[in-house]
């Protein structure tokens, strides 16, 4: 085992025994219990930071696909040798045995992230410990915080696909039931954690058969490529993946069909990729974010960063190789259409968390686009910077929630950057580097993977074009709806009668903010290249976006002054809230325009008639857009729920019919502890004339046999 | 005059007929003890029931697990005849399949004994019956022969019937006869099955009086082709897969499963639920799918299928449930389904994902059956919709509920999720033997896909109504009637700790806790059923 292995090994290990303790603590140490795992939090990351710097060092890096441990975890027969050897390949035609290992990985991609959770672990950490209410952070609650830093600590180290799968369940238990725990108790929260857990479910199982499909059809000819232990993996061998000589020659690899047409190879890359959807909220499965707003910030924050943000990408990278480029084209498509319904839905929200939830699965959207143009490592450097980013920003969104007592409408905010200073200028800086005013532009360069998707809209003619021009136009929706937000929550004069109960702000809430805004700044910063170290945990070839093949002088003209639409957003706002009031004001006085302005104030939610008429289109395709969503998947979701309980109602009264009512009325009235009738002289007699005929149908059954010569 | 003529002894150990007398002993001496000492009676019977378990371990340390001869996988043997004109011999031995089921069995027992203290049942019958119960389970187990495997099962059968007769709920007569009838059809089927057996080997070579010894048929599987005819054989295939199936319990046999859960006393339940799936199951992998191969291969589709139907069929009624205990008898039903469809897929990994399944729901039913005791304790009721935020009430519970439930949805890390992953990697393989060519399912080639997306996506459905009941308990306001809910007690919390560890255990090292231990005999189960094909 390498040193940077064992570090990683320890520091995940650590928030494991700090769970287990807490879940066996009484709850007598509740007071202690939230410095324990902040302890085990900071040991980590001290170690992490060393194995950093370890994979950094030219001398000792990682290569490609490095695994230091590999253990036997699951390793069951395939098949009997003996005798009947011959018939038991034809049994089972692949001879050698299964197995699933554990092990670690520790190329730079894993130690990245694995960095990277533990800073945002303990930003949240001190957050939570200044933000939640006392009486609910028990021991159970940090307990299932250590876990679930566990769980995500082991996941992004895992060294194959299962394994990984494994630990991001685990995760996604512990998020749902710490939710559960430390949230305010009422339907729609409940409703929002369920789906939230049902869908990271969902994803699991579709991984789990893209794996199990991979495996056993894979095993026929592919994945010799990646077994050199002379077993068959039950899971994906990530590191053997990408150590294979020949990743892109997947991309044409001519797999045997397997049913109605598909070959086993596209059908695994889509289960992966609807896995990856489904943990990142992508279309079409975007409706779970926005239902858990409900949860504590601190929660959000994992959520969103961790979840909506990270994970999906983290597992396109992992499965990148096997990604053909029918599936990449599936992919880029989903991550397009996700970019522009998130940011279209996120305009029509008036809810301060909303829209950072439409928002970051937006941004997510991006992240699966550009993995499916091919910018592998631009993709890792969005979805790096939007883990940061959106965590920060949920951050922000509970010290603004902590300062004005819960409110969160924003029709109902404004003028806060005087009574928040510091949460006010933190969140520009976070809103400043996700729309690329501070360093993601290279200095005034065109933003990371444009120019790649610029070359695939380019290669791919026609329709393609629409990945290059929606990309860009959701680039410029992206300043708008994040300098919106900022605008009406801190900008402009308070718009909240109660204005005087507003807290300032407070030191345990704004230090993490600080670490977290400042992590943001660091990463996007292009001095730092972490796009350069991403893209070592990927072979040469794989990596290199496809050639570029020319284009129209529009799409080029775009192309260079993409980076100048960090400026639109600022302007945009500034003018429709600055300006906008006053010239609105003056409109509406006009009688018919007073009624339009009405309507449109009531139907849109939107106070400002001028936001109206410059948003435009963008504001009604967003209601359409979130009118949509909310039909066709909430409600779709639950009819379909729905639709089960009926079928199983009427299965379970004709079940009933024959193993007595679904309830018994005896417990429905007085509890099934009703007096117990005790044992009376006629059931003993019942019993023995049971008894005595089950053996004479024996006797008999015998002794018939026995006289037919049996 | 019944001439009992002692056959064969092999070696000195009698450790399986000690295991198979104490309970009766034991149960004997209980019978000795005054009714009002109740403190004597229960102590005698934990002490009787960690006898078992003792003994068990011991015998499990006398055991050798790693056996390489393929013909001496039946260890600590015992064979006597015992009814020469039904050809019945008292035949007893483990292999690595039985040896882990009767650690299995005992630990259950011994559970269900510390989870009986204090229970408005408790008496001396009931104890009686618990042993009886629990010795009938481990002797069908231990059995070789397989009208004694009969007679094992119907004495389980008839002190099961008696206990929930005798000590359950309003509903228990009809509960206690709907489980002795589905019982007795059981070992009818399997009788019958037997006898067939007993005569069409009769004046085979070497075999002038036939036989019905599981490890002669096992070893020497030509006996039972050259015996009986394929329409023969498929007829004793669907008596025996019938009389087993009972026990699991499979889909339509399944209707005496939600009374006795809500009927029976707790620990009488988590003995009868969790036994009768071990024994049903344990038939099936010894038994049937061994002697008949080859009608195991001709019918794979269509038990497949009825297993799906018993997965949908259990998924749904669970989610239509409002009572915990009739919905964790349809989750039963709808997981014991998934053990069916493993085996049946006949797949090398799909059996061995069927045995971590029957293991991993073995030892998180009684955990969930507790914890539905525990609320019905407190609150004097199981209905769901009269439950809510006990979260905050019980917090002790809650704990040890979050284990079980997740367990029961099939997390990862917990004793159900590699079962079920290996059952779906087993039909993978399946259909891709279809496509490669393997005899018997090329043309079943896109139904076995159905079935196994019906399985996956069942699977959702499960962690569905799982989570609904959980935050139905647990989630939500507290509800001020329920503030004066009594902690765990010390006893509670370890009826639990053991089904907890062992869940955790399962979900973390699989392969260490059964299928190591297991080879030998899934290797041999491995080369019949290829003999077969």
């Amino acid at each position: 085992m390498t040193h940077i292995a064992k570090l990683l090994s320890l520091a995940a290990a650590l928030p494991l025994v700090t769970s287990l303790i807490l879940f066996a603590a009484p709850e007598r140490i509740r007071r202690i219990a939230p410095y324990l795992p902040l302890l085990a939090v900071l040991i980590g990351l001290a170690l992490s930071i060393l194995s950093l710097a370890y994979q950094l060092n030219p001398s000792v890096t990682s290569p490609v696909g490095a695994q230091t441990v590999s253990v036997p975890w699951l390793s069951p027969l395939t098949s009997a040798t003996g005798p009947h050897s011959a018939a038991a390949r034809s049994l089972e035609p692949h001879q050698r045995s299964w197995r699933l290992t554990f092990g670690i990985a520790t190329d730079s991609i894993a130690v990245m992230f694995f960095v990277l959770i533990l800073l945002l672990g303990v930003a949240i950490h001190v957050f939570s410990m200044g933000y939640l209410p006392q009486p609910r952070t028990g021991p159970l609650l940090y307990s299932l915080l250590s876990m679930l830093g566990f769980s995500l600590l082991s996941a992004v180290i895992s060294s194959n696909l299962l394994e990984m799968i494994i630990f991001w369940g685990l995760g996604a238990l512990c998020i749902y039931l710490v939710c559960e725990i430390a949230t305010p108790r009422d339907a729609a929260r409940r409703l929002g954690a369920s789906h939230f857990l049902l869908m990271l479910l969902l994803a699991g199982l579709l991984a789990v058969a893209g794996c199990a499909m991979l495996a056993v059809h894979g095993g026929l000819a592919m994945l010799d490529m990646f077994n050199h232990e002379g077993h068959r993996s039950l899971a994906i061998s990530l590191m053997q993946l990408v150590q294979t000589s020949t990743p892109v020659g997947l991309l044409h690899y001519h797999a045997p069909h397997l049913f109605w047409g598909f070959d086993w190879l596209n059908c695994s890359g889509l289960l992966f990729v609807a896995a990856a959807a489904g943990l990142s909220a992508q279309f079409p499965f975007q409706f779970w974010p926005a239902e858990s707003v409900d949860a504590p910030a601190p929660f959000n924050a994992i959520l969103q960063g961790a979840m909506v943000s990270g994970a999906g990408a983290f597992l396109l990278a992992r499965v990148y190789p096997l990604l053909t480029l029918d599936v990449r084209l599936v992919l880029a498509i989903i991550g397009c259409a996700s970019l522009v319904t998130g940011l279209l839905s996120a305009l029509a929200q008036s809810d301060l968390k909303k829209v950072l939830c439409w928002t970051s699965l937006a941004m997510s959207g991006f992240t699966f686009l550009l993995f499916g143009v091919g910018d592998y490592s631009a993709a890792l450097l969005y979805a790096l910077i939007n883990t940061v980013a959106f965590a920060g920003l949920f951050l922000c969104a509970g010290s603004t929630l902590n300062s004005t007592r819960g409110e969160r409408d924003l029709r109902r905010l404004g003028g806060l950057a005087r009574r928040i200073p510091i949460t006010a200028g933190l969140s520009l800086i976070i809103v400043m580097v996700l729309t690329g005013a501070i360093y993601i532009a290279g200095g005034l360069t065109v933003p990371p993977g444009f120019t790649a998707l610029y070359d695939y809209a380019s290669a791919m003619g026609h329709y393609g074009w629409l990945l290059f021009w929606l990309p860009v136009c959701a680039w410029i929706l992206l300043s708008v709806v994040l300098w919106r937000w900022w605008w009406l929550i801190f900008g402009g004069q308070s718009r909240n009668p109660g204005t005087g109960d507003i807290a300032g702000d407070s030191a345990k809430l704004t230090l993490p903010l600080l670490v977290v805004a400042t992590l943001a700044v660091f990463i996007s910063h292009p001095v730092v290249e972490i796009k350069t170290i991403l893209a070592r945990s990927a072979p040469e070839e794989m990596r290199a976006p496809p050639p570029h093949h020319g284009g129209h002088s529009i799409g080029l003209a775009v192309l260079a002054n993409v980076k100048w639409v960090f400026v639109l957003g600022p302007i945009a706002i500034i003018s429709i809230y600055a300006g906008g009031l006053a010239l609105a004001d003056k409109i509406r006085r006009f009688p018919g325009v007073n009624l339009l302005y009405m309507w449109l104030y009531r139907g849109m939610f939107f106070r400002e008639i001028a936001e109206t008429i410059i948003a435009g289109g963008a504001a009604l395709a967003a209601r359409i857009t979130s009118f949509i969503d909310r039909l066709l998947l909430n409600w779709l979701l639950m009819i379909i729920a729905l639709g089960f309980r009926s079928i199983g109602l009427m299965l379970s009264t004709l079940d009933a019919r024959l193993t007595g009512p679904m309830t018994d009325p005896t417990c429905m009235a007085v509890g099934n502890l009703a007096p117990r009738v005790p044992a009376t002289r006629k059931d003993w007699q019942r019993i023995v004339l049971v008894i005595m005929l089950t053996a004479f149908i024996l006797a008999a059954v015998m002794l018939y046999a026995h006289m037919a010569g049996w | 005059m019944r001439q009992i003529t002692l056959v064969h002894f092999y070696g000195s150990s009698s450790i399986l007929t000690c295991l198979i007398l104490l309970p009766v002993i034991g149960s004997l001496m209980l019978l000795l003890v005054p009714s009002d000492k109740m403190r004597l009676i229960r102590w005698s019977a934990l002490m009787v029931l960690a006898g078992m378990l003792a003994v068990a371990v011991a015998g499990a340390c006398l055991f050798r697990w790693a056996l390489p001869a393929p013909h001496d996988v039946f260890q600590l043997q015992q064979k006597l005849l015992w009814i020469p004109t039904l050809n019945m011999h008292y035949f007893v031995g483990v292999d690595n399949l039985s040896m882990p089921a009767v650690l299995l069995v005992a630990l259950l027992a011994f559970i269900s004994g510390v989870a009986s203290f204090g229970l408005i049942q408790e008496s001396k019958t009931y104890y009686i019956l618990l042993i009886l119960t629990a010795g009938a389970l481990i002797g069908a187990i231990v059995s070789l022969d397989l009208l004694l495997l009969a007679a094992f099962l119907q004495i389980f059968t008839l002190s099961g019937y008696t206990a929930v007769s005798l000590l359950g709920g309003t509903r228990r007569h009809t509960a206690g006869l709907k489980f002795n009838l589905f019982g007795f059809a059981g070992t009818l089927a399997l009788l019958c099955g037997a006898l067939v057996i007993s005569h069409d080997t009769r004046g085979l070579p070497g075999l002038p009086h036939g036989t019905v010894d599981i490890v002669t048929l096992t070893t020497h599987p030509q006996l039972l082709r050259a015996a009986a005819g394929s329409h023969t054989a498929e007829i004793v295939f669907w008596l025996l897969l019938a009389g087993f199936a009972i026990r699991l319990p499979g889909v339509v046999l399944h209707l005496w499963l939600p009374e006795i859960s809500v009927e029976s006393p707790a620990p009488i339940a988590m003995l009868i639920m969790a036994g009768s799936l071990v024994a049903g199951a344990y038939g099936l992998l010894r038994v049937v799918y061994p002697l008949f191969a080859d009608q195991a291969f001709i019918y794979r589709p269509l038990i497949c299928d009825i297993a799906v139907i018993g997965i949908v069929y259990g998924g749904l009624c669970a989610l239509a449930q409002t009572d915990i205990k009739r919905l964790i008898a349809y989750w039963l039903l709808s997981q014991a389904s998934y053990v069916l469809l493993g085996i049946a897929l006949l797949n090398a990994l799909s059996i061995q994902g069927a045995i971590l399944q029957l293991f991993g729901l073995a030892i998180a039913t009684p955990l969930l059956l507790w914890v539905a005791h525990a609320i019905e304790q407190r609150a004097h009721h199981t209905d769901l919709s009269r439950l809510g935020g006990l979260a905050t009430q019980l917090p002790d519970l809650f704990r040890f509920s979050i284990i079980g439930f997740f367990a029961a949805m099939g997390a990862p890390g917990l004793s159900l999720f590699f079962g079920q992953v290996l059952i779906l990697f087993g039909g993978f393989t399946a259909i891709s033997g279809g496509v490669a060519g393997s005899p018997g399912i090329a043309s079943w080639q896109h139904t076995g896909l159905l079935v196994l997306v019906i399985a996956l996506a069942m699977a959702m459905v499960t962690a569905g109504y799982i989570l609904w009941a959980m935050e139905r308990i647990f989630m939500g306001p507290s509800r001020p009637e329920f503030n004066h809910f009594v902690r765990l007690s010390f006893q509670e919390r370890c009826v639990m700790l053991l089904p907890v560890l062992g869940i955790i255990a399962l979900g973390i090292a699989p392969t260490i806790v059964v299928l190591t231990p297991m080879r030998p005999a899934i290797e041999q189960l491995l080369r019949a059923l290829a003999g077969a094909n």
